[in-house]
């Protein structure tokens, strides 16, 4: 018998460990890099004490902003991640299966290629391309918003997904075909997907947004209790399903759009880290589950930029090849052992 | 003697909008009563049920609410009133029973669903009236089939509302939590006046709990109500199955093969 008298002191103490982790891999994400700057100096960098301008810039200028835009998106794309399946009442949806990321970035597409902007220059080109982002996922989660009323499975859904993120790719691939070979080429860069790309000035648009599109979702974590027993339950215990649907929609479109303006198409981590949540945590209450998917968010994020700079001054590997690393053998984990795991139950 | 009227429909029709599954429907649910909801396959249970609880709305007709026609309740006060037990799995196997009871309390907390003292002596106690004390702490997914089916009338129970509408909650079960689930419903209807309306197939089963019956014949049209011994000795029973090889014993109260 698997009794648990201690379920929320083992919440408290998951919730506790995670913090720790990110906290312990901020200072990492801050010492290693194309070159190892010590902790004792960058330290002296933060309390204005060094003198080296080149760590200095480094520092100040390359790892803090990638370590604070690594944080938040990882914890964006998992919530957006955890609020699509329990939305969807899917454990397997996520904003890269859902066709969610593909959209943003079409929308980013058509900003880039077909408009001629460049994500690069100037602040009117990004926030086009996060108006760019954001209309895609609105679009991609509208169609599938339209299709969860005719096609009742939530399997058949998810399919239905992954064929809208064909089809944005191919308009992606076709918008590629007939435009310059700059805009083809910065389009690739920004598609590879990095956290590394978001200057200080970008970051002072990207964490405020993600902030408070993180903290609306925890105004949800009621009607999200109620959504774990199904919708039918959740209307009788008075929920608005059609209207909470919606605002679930809508934000993790939103912090899907977000992250995939700044940083490109990022894969696995929406549809993985809730599951390593859950792992950690052992409840669907999104009370504790919800804060967990955001801390544990931040830390695979991290980890897999401190990854991508493993080869130090040999440059930096794609966040896009190590996320799959991350994520394929959980998900495989996850689906091996779903009749011993609880949440699938 | 004048029982109080919980539930009232004049003259409802419910269904589809390309089909209309019964029609004439003039039923009453009293505090205290426990109803039995029996009818073949497809003649309409699900959807008179959905229809009572405003899940779906009446081709024509009126449902009176505890005096009050009921598409004047918001949604938030239907769910202080009707508490709903389906039949489906749902996916809250991580989640303990105590937090699915408590899920119960929902229609009463506020925004973030933090419970107060009071709340959680009511979630306490809905657990101990299903008899499942000891598994508070248990993630559902741990339990059998019945254990997990009374969790979920324990959350209907916390929800406080005068009137439980059970969809088959002991399909899948075996006959001794049917049997539990069944006499659980009828303390509930007699020890503290819930008005409780059960559709089930289990037809001797809940007949031996149940004080009345709504029965859907399948040779004619609308629903036949009344006190479970009249609707016995008049046949109704008996009517359930017609051109079925089984007919129905009055005496031993069971179903038997014809011979």
């Amino acid at each position: 018998m698997t009794c648990r008298p201690d379920s929320g002191k083992r919440s408290v103490i998951a919730l506790s460990l995670l913090t720790a982790t990110v906290v312990i891999l901020v200072p990492c994400c801050l010492v290693f890099g194309s070159v190892d700057i010590p902790l004792g100096e960058v330290w002296a960098t933060l309390t204005g004490c060094q003198d080296n301008r080149v760590w200095h810039v480094i520092v100040m200028e390359a790892r803090i902003p990638m370590a604070v835009t690594a944080m938040l998106c990882g914890a964006a794309l998992s919530v957006a991640g955890l609020l699509l399946q329990t939305t969807f009442d899917n454990p397997l949806a996520g904003p890269s299966v859902l066709g969610v990321s593909t959209g943003s970035s079409l929308g980013v597409a058509v900003v880039m290629l077909a408009l001629g902007g460049t994500v690069g220059a100037g602040w009117g080109s990004y926030v086009s391309a996060l108006v760019g982002a954001f209309a895609g996922a609105s679009l991609v989660l509208g169609l599938l918003l339209l299709f969860s009323r005719l096609v009742k499975s939530t399997a058949m859904l998810l399919i239905v997904g992954i064929m809208i993120g064909y089809l944005a790719s191919s308009v992606i691939s076709l918008l590629n075909f007939f435009s310059t070979q700059e805009g083809v080429h910065s389009f690739v860069i920004w598609g590879l997907g990095s956290f590394s790309g978001v200057s200080l000035e970008r970051l002072a648009v990207l964490a405020p947004v993600t902030f408070v599109l993180l903290m609306s979702s925890i105004l949800l974590v009621k009607p999200l209790n109620a959504l774990m027993l199904g919708a039918r339950y959740a209307e009788s215990l008075g929920v608005d399903v059609r209207r909470t649907r919606h605002l679930l929609l809508g934000l993790s479109g939103a912090l899907t759009a977000v992250v995939t303006a700044f940083c490109g198409p990022i894969g696995f981590i929406g549809l993985v880290v809730p599951h390593i949540a859950r792992l950690c945590v052992g409840t669907s209450n999104h009370t504790v589950l919800l804060p967990a998917t955001a801390l544990c968010g931040a830390a695979v994020a991290l980890s897999c930029a401190l990854v991508s700079v493993l080869p130090g001054a040999g440059g930096v590997i794609p966040v896009n090849a190590i996320t799959p690393v991350v994520g394929v053998p959980v998900i495989i984990y996850v689906i091996l052992n779903r009749n011993k795991l609880h949440y699938f139950n | 003697m004048s029982v109080e009227q919980l539930l009232t429909t004049h003259n409802l029709s419910v269904g589809y909008r390309d089909k209309t599954v019964l029609t004439g429907i003039d039923i009453h649910l009293c505090k205290g009563e426990m109803v039995a909801l029996l009818g073949a396959n497809g003649r309409g249970k699900s959807t008179l049920l959905r229809t009572l609880s405003r899940v779906q709305p009446p081709v024509s007709g009126e449902i009176e609410l505890k005096g009050r026609n009921m598409s004047s309740f918001s949604s938030l006060d239907l769910a202080r009133v009707i508490s709903l037990v389906y039949t489906d799995r749902t996916q809250a196997g991580a989640l303990t029973v105590k937090e699915v009871v408590s899920l119960g309390r929902q229609p009463y907390t506020g925004f973030f669903g933090r419970l107060d003292a009071e709340d959680k002596a009511i979630v306490s106690q809905a657990i101990e009236a299903v008899g499942i004390s000891g598994l508070e702490n248990r993630h559902l997914a741990t339990l059998s089939d019945g254990e997990r089916q009374k969790a979920m009338i324990a959350r209907a129970i916390a929800q406080q509302g005068e009137i439980i509408l059970l969809d088959e909650p002991t399909a899948f079960l075996d006959v001794a939590s049917r049997l539990e689930i069944f006499s659980l419903l009828k303390g509930l209807a007699h020890e503290q006046g819930k008005g409780i309306v059960v559709s089930t197939h289990d037809v001797t089963d809940v007949l031996e709990c149940a004080d009345s019956a709504w029965i859907i014949p399948s040779d004619v049209d609308g629903l036949v109500c009344g006190d479970v011994s009249k609707l016995i000795d008049e046949g109704v029973v008996n009517a359930l199955f017609p051109g079925r090889d089984i007919v129905f014993d009055p005496v031993s109260r069971r179903f038997r093969p014809e011979c």
